[in-house]
């Protein structure tokens, strides 16, 4: 057997895995910013990214109030003045309620004036002019106190903006003074990490909470934050927070889902172990060729989760069938998992040749990621589960089975529904062409759930209605280079000559700085109009580029799906197969996103790639599995059926997840995401089945397999929780959801209840379907009935009990000492007889067939032995007979039920309208033990409590052959009871074909 | 030899002389100032039109001179208040009604509609509420107390709330009363911080007739 037994080969990665995974993860740096995540080359990216450089202080943060908070500008200074000289403050001034520094703003706009305006704006900063500019502005400030005026002679004491705009109605300056005012605070050192961003707004916080408790400001106002530091702190902040919730909610969701399906906890360790490891290495990848992970990204770990599950999974279910494991069988589930890992990981990797650099990051982690999945299920996940094989669930095959059946009945309807899909498809184009599958907004990407982005929103609101500066077109480079650098030293001492101080001096010398930077080439001024045409342009031109680099990628991919499949098959008609599954699969998300009103955006373009892999992933697993079955659907979805459902919930779980991240983007691709899991399992589990040529049919089913009980609800646990609920609730209410059950079961179960109809139409011909259904509901009820005699002590219990008719037999037959036989049909509630017999002080034991689980029998037993009745299990095990007449010679009544035909001593029976076979062995036994044989019944009345009846028993007498003596006493018994099973057709719960 | 006690108990009673001879600032018994309280509540009662002269000083933070201006100040119940300067000669600052304006050499009239919620208050129209207001409205919104200095009696109010609901921008007033006529001598606004406004008052005259167009808008004034 080709498994992986050495553990040298299965241990010796994971340490160094670890290590360097821990490695990984401790130094990586988080990608806050948006810019970098698109293509660079595009000129409207790079007016951007010099826009930001140049307008945006790495270093300076902008506490904006909160709406309804109304601050004037006295309060704003005191707070500016309180907040200097706390820890981490390097700087604290009122700005002008914008994002722009104010003074670089002025620069660009000076820098943009035509070259005679920029010469008389650059002559204010000669030594005699700013003097006599201060004196004036002295003067101005003389007389009639104008708030507003004193704000802006304080902020641009030289009068910097006359000269920009001369008409005080084009200039925003003024207007902005009017904006509610804003704190701009600076670091008091470089901020290089974004661990120095988050530091430095927690101080900022820290520091104007401080502040405003100082002041004794009431009520308290609230400050929000923004800025690069702000948003980077945040960003960063809300990526790790993300990754983690992201990270909990799909390994708790799909450990629950795995454990629900398999109730296995040990496996699920181990799978989780092999995710972590396949994770571990995705990181370590993403450290060592980005060194970074970008807001795209952090969504990786749940797609990886979700996906990789599969084919831990595929790997899980193969070692819990039963029986041995074949080499062969498993070296095919290893190749299918290595094929449609290594798909679904090119897919992926073909993204890397994107122009997008967020995508590339993505594209390596998870195809990285995915082959890593798929060496640890086939080596580390194998080896452990080869040692200890689990079991899967009795009701999984079972399960399987009926679904493949059901496919297989219905393959027409589906060959047909994918003609019509395809059909509707090409139909409706035309309509649907104008639906925006792909919306190319990309205010998704913005962060808007973050405290800085809505503080940004509110100065960009507020400046939204500031008068637009119109400026006569200049000529920046020439203005650049006509600039001949200030002193700022020179212009200190002008203004300390004046009798200004060094605050009244901040923002002029700024000006200056910036243009002497610029002039100096260090700075570029992009003028706002600049930035805010660029950010339009950007959208068109990542449009473009995405649509350009989908066209070119899908062709890759197509081929590279089509190279694998012809791989793994080798053959025309599969791979066609494969495609068709993949175009049906792409037509149900379009149909499902037309239906749930959704779009694709720029990143969820994603999903298309993803669910490629996933359909291929499916369909080549299950064209293999038919070729290998030859065909037999049964066979092959015995191994894929559960495994394929269970993965493709694992796989929406995990794509769920994004939902939960604060990125817009990321909600919208997980829940396009999680429409393409469901297109892809639709596709892969029903059509694509039904498309296989050389479907075995299996119209013909051996009924005979076919259990005739509910493998749901007819389980230990299921008795467990009924019981439970019996005893904390009244009859009635039980009897009601007993009923319920009872009728829904029956409206799902068309071809039992056309069973149960048979039988009853030995009865009585006019029997109707819906009164066939009818008798689900009286058999839930009294299945409630059950269930509330167990749980309540036997003398409460047997008062349920009200009639009691030739009960005196059995009295007397005890009273002789004599054993007896009690049979019964499948009618009323049997089991109350069993009750009534203990309370009588009878002896009594009970014969029953082995139930589907030793579980269920042991429970049925206990609830027996509390009534003081024996359990006797009859099935293959002969010496039951042995233990039979022991206790007839004992003095015991022995209970059966004689209408179940069964293999040994079968006898047929007359019905009013039909034959039918019991099981007569019992009377050979009562015969041989020379006991009577005593017919009885126990039915619900109207009145809801019970009637037991005791019929005069008989003892058997040869009537010819054993055959003939056995249908004698079997019609004997049959006509005894038909009265009560005419009386009471919808107590006779014989779930299995007798006719 | 002068017992100890003695001479201590003699340069403490030199000391307080002196103290009250310079006119060091003295606080005002609670009687003191209820009784300082009616009078000037009563002046301001009583009086329907004041007019001085006045000397406008500002201090603002960062300067190292302040800025003295001079002119005239009118006022006429209830709700008119005119300051005119003289140096600066033509600036002026009005409040009539809901209406202020203020007009400053070499620029545009400033006109701002004081009934409007999300106006400000101008610094005209808090010297307005000063004047229409009265003892009661300090207690209302002010910490009040008071020293004395000679014969001048210092007002000091202090906003119970912080400035963002008292009118803007005010940290505290100090108000100088001369005794017993409780007449106006000056008042000190602090803003913020170390920037300041004060003003001084001389030849107080209150009741005389005010022409009422000495209140009116420019005709040409567009709100």
């Amino acid at each position: 057997m080709a498994f992986p037994s050495s553990t040298l080969l299965r241990v010796l990665p994971i340490p160094v895995i670890v290590a360097l995974g821990a490695w990984s993860l401790a130094t990586i740096r988080f990608q806050t910013e948006l810019l970098p995540l698109f293509p660079q080359n595009l000129p409207s990216v790079q007016i951007l990214k010099k826009a930001q450089a140049s307008v945006v202080s790495e270093h300076e943060v902008i506490a904006v109030p909160a709406p309804g908070t109304n601050l004037g500008w006295a309060t704003m200074q005191s707070l500016a003045e309180h907040l200097r000289g706390k820890p981490g403050m390097g700087s604290a001034n009122i700005g002008m309620g914008t994002t722009r520094s104010p003074s670089v703003w002025i620069a660009s706009m000076a820098g943009e004036l035509p070259p005679d305006r920029f010469a008389l704006f650059a002559r204010r900063f000669e030594p005699s002019a700013v003097s006599d500019q201060l004196h004036a502005t002295l003067d101005e400030m003389s007389g009639a106190i104008d708030e507003t005026e004193m704000g802006r002679l304080h902020f641009d004491p030289l009068q910097m903006e006359t000269v920009i705009f001369p008409d005080p109605k084009t200039n925003p300056m003024s207007a902005t003074l009017t904006l509610p005012p804003v704190l701009t605070i600076g670091a008091d050192r470089p901020l290089r990490t974004f661990e120095d961003d988050q530091r430095f707004v927690d101080q900022v916080k820290a520091a104007v909470t401080s502040a405003v408790k100082e002041l004794a400001i009431s009520p308290a106002p609230h400050f929000l934050l923004t800025g690069q530091p702000a948003f980077t702190a945040d960003i960063s902040r809300q990526m790790k927070r993300d990754l983690i919730v992201m990270l909990v909610f799909t390994v708790t969701l799909i450990s629950l889902a795995f454990w629900c399906t398999y109730r296995s906890l040990m496996p699920l360790v181990w799978i989780l172990v092999a995710q972590f490891l396949a994770l571990l290495c995705a990181a370590i990848a993403g450290r060592l060729v980005f060194g970074e992970l970008n807001v795209m990204s952090i969504g990786f770990s749940s797609i990886l989760l979700g996906v990789g599950m599969d084919y831990c999974i595929l790997v899980y279910h193969f070692f819990a069938q039963e029986g041995s494991i074949l080499s062969d069988k498993w070296r095919e589930l290893r190749r299918a998992i290595w094929l449609s890992s290594a798909t679904t990981a090119a897919t992926f990797g073909i993204l890397y040749f994107s122009s997008f650099p967020g995508l590339r990051q993505l594209a390596v982690l998870v195809g990285i990621g995915l082959l890593a999945t798929a060496f640890f299920a086939t080596t580390f996940l194998a080896g452990l589960l080869a040692r200890h094989r689990p079991q899967a669930p009795r009701w999984l095959v079972p399960a399987s089975d009926r679904y493949a059946r059901f496919v297989s009945r219905h393959r027409l309807a589906f060959r047909v529904a994918a003609v019509v899909m395809v059909i509707g498809a090409l139909v409706l184009l035309p309509r649907l062409k104008d639906y925006p599958f792909y919306d190319s907004s990309i205010n998704q990407l913005q962060p808007t759930q973050i405290e800085a982005y809505q503080a940004q929103m509110i100065l960009e609101q507020a400046t939204a209605q500031l008068p637009k500066p119109t400026l006569a077109p200049g000529d920046p480079e020439k203005n650049r280079l006509a600039w001949v650098p200030v002193d700022l030293e020179a212009i200190k001492g002008e203004f300390h000559a004046a009798g200004f101080d060094p605050s009244w001096a901040a923002s002029t010398l700024q000006v200056i700085d910036a243009l002497n930077r610029w002039h100096a080439g260090q700075l570029d001024l992009t003028g706002p109009d600049q930035a805010n045409a660029a950010w339009i342009r950007l959208r068109d031109d990542l449009n473009q580029t995405a649509v350009r680099d989908f066209e070119h990628l899908s062709l890759f991919m197509l081929a590279t799906v089509i190279l694998l499949c012809t791989v793994a098959h080798r053959s025309i008609r599969l791979v066609a197969l494969n495609m068709a599954a993949l175009l049906l699969a792409l037509l149900m998300l379009a149909g499902l996103l037309y239906l749930t009103q959704n779009s694709m955006t720029l990143v969820s373009l994603l999903c298309i790639p993803l669910m490629i892999g996933l359909v291929i992933d499916y369909s080549l697993h299950i064209l293999m599995a038919l070729e290998h079955e030859h065909g037999d659907l049964i066979h092959a979805f015995r191994h894929l059926a559960a495994p394929v459902v269970l993965t493709g919930l694992a796989s929406i779980i995990g794509f769920s997840a994004p939902m939960l991240s604060s990125q817009p983007a990321l909600q919208n691709f997980g829940n396009v995401m999680d429409l393409g899991t469901l297109s892809a399992v639709m596709s892969g589990l029903v059509l694509l089945p039904a498309l296989y040529v050389g479907l075995k049919h299996v119209h013909q089913i051996d009924e005979s397999h076919s259990p005739h009980y509910s493998e749901v609800l007819y389980r230990a646990p299921m008795f467990s929780g009924a019981a439970w609920l019996a005893r904390w609730s009244p009859l009635g209410l039980t009897r009601c959801l007993g009923g319920c059950v009872g009728t829904l079961y029956a409206l799902t179960h068309s071809g039992r209840v056309a069973e149960v109809l048979r039988n009853l139409r030995l009865l009585d011909p006019s029997v109707t379907p819906h009164q066939a259904r009818g008798l689900y509901q009286a058999f839930g009820q009294t299945m409630a009935d059950y269930f509330y005699i167990t749980t309540r002590s036997p003398a409460d219990a047997v008062k349920i009990i009200h009639e009691k008719i030739g009960y005196h037999y059995l009295s007397e037959l005890h009273a002789q000492g004599r054993g007896a036989i009690i049979v019964t049909a499948h009618l009323g509630l049997f089991e109350l007889g069993g009750l009534l017999m203990g309370q009588s002080g009878f002896p009594a034991a009970v014969l029953t067939l082995p139930e589907p689980s030793s579980g269920l029998t042991t429970w049925r037993a206990r609830a027996r032995q509390q009534w003081g009745v024996q359990t006797i299990e009859v099935g293959s095990d002969h010496f039951a007979f042995l233990e039979i007449a022991r206790r007839l010679r004992e003095g015991f009544f022995v209970a059966a039920l004689i209408d179940r035909p069964t293999s040994f001593a079968p006898s047929q029976v007359r019905f009013p309208h039909g034959t039918a076979h019991f099981s007569a062995g019992i009377l050979l036994i009562a015969q041989q033990c020379r006991v009577p044989v005593v017919p009885t019944t126990m039915v619900r009345q109207p009145d809801g409590f019970y009637r037991a009846e005791v019929f005069q028993p008989f003892e058997i007498e040869p009537q010819g052959t054993r055959e003939e003596t056995l249908q004698f006493y079997s019609q004997k018994i049959a006509d005894t009871l038909m009265p009560t099973l005419c009386t009471h057709p919808e107590q006779w719960y014989q779930f299995v074909p007798l006719s | 030899m002068v017992p100890i006690r003695t001479a201590l108990l003699t340069a403490l009673v030199i000391l307080g002389l002196r103290g009250i001879a310079v006119g060091e600032p003295v606080p005002v018994s609670p009687s003191d100032l209820a009784k300082c309280e009616k009078g000037f509540g009563a002046l301001q009662q009583s009086t329907r039109t004041f007019s001085a002269d006045i000397v406008q000083t500002l201090f603002l933070q960062g300067l190292a001179q302040p800025i003295v201006s001079r002119g005239a100040l009118f006022y006429a119940a209830p709700d008119r208040l005119l300051i005119r300067f003289s140096q600066p000669a033509g600036e002026w600052m009005l409040v009539h009604g809901a209406q202020s304006a203020v007009k400053k050499q070499g620029k545009p009239l400033e006109l701002r509609d004081l009934s409007s919620s999300n106006s400000k208050s101008s610094h005209a129209a808090n010297l307005l509420d000063f004047f229409r207001s009265g003892p009661d409205h300090w207690h209302r919104d002010f910490d009040v107390s008071m020293t004395q200095e000679g014969d001048q009696v210092l007002v000091h109010l202090k906003p119970w709330m912080t400035p963002t609901t008292t009118f803007q921008g005010v940290e505290s007033i100090i108000t100088t009363l001369q005794l017993p006529s409780y007449e106006l001598v000056s008042m000190e606004i602090t803003l913020s911080g170390s920037n300041r406004v004060s003003y001084e008052f001389s030849h107080p005259r209150r009741n005389l007739d005010l022409a009422p167009s000495l209140f009116d808008l420019p005709k040409d004034a567009a709100p």
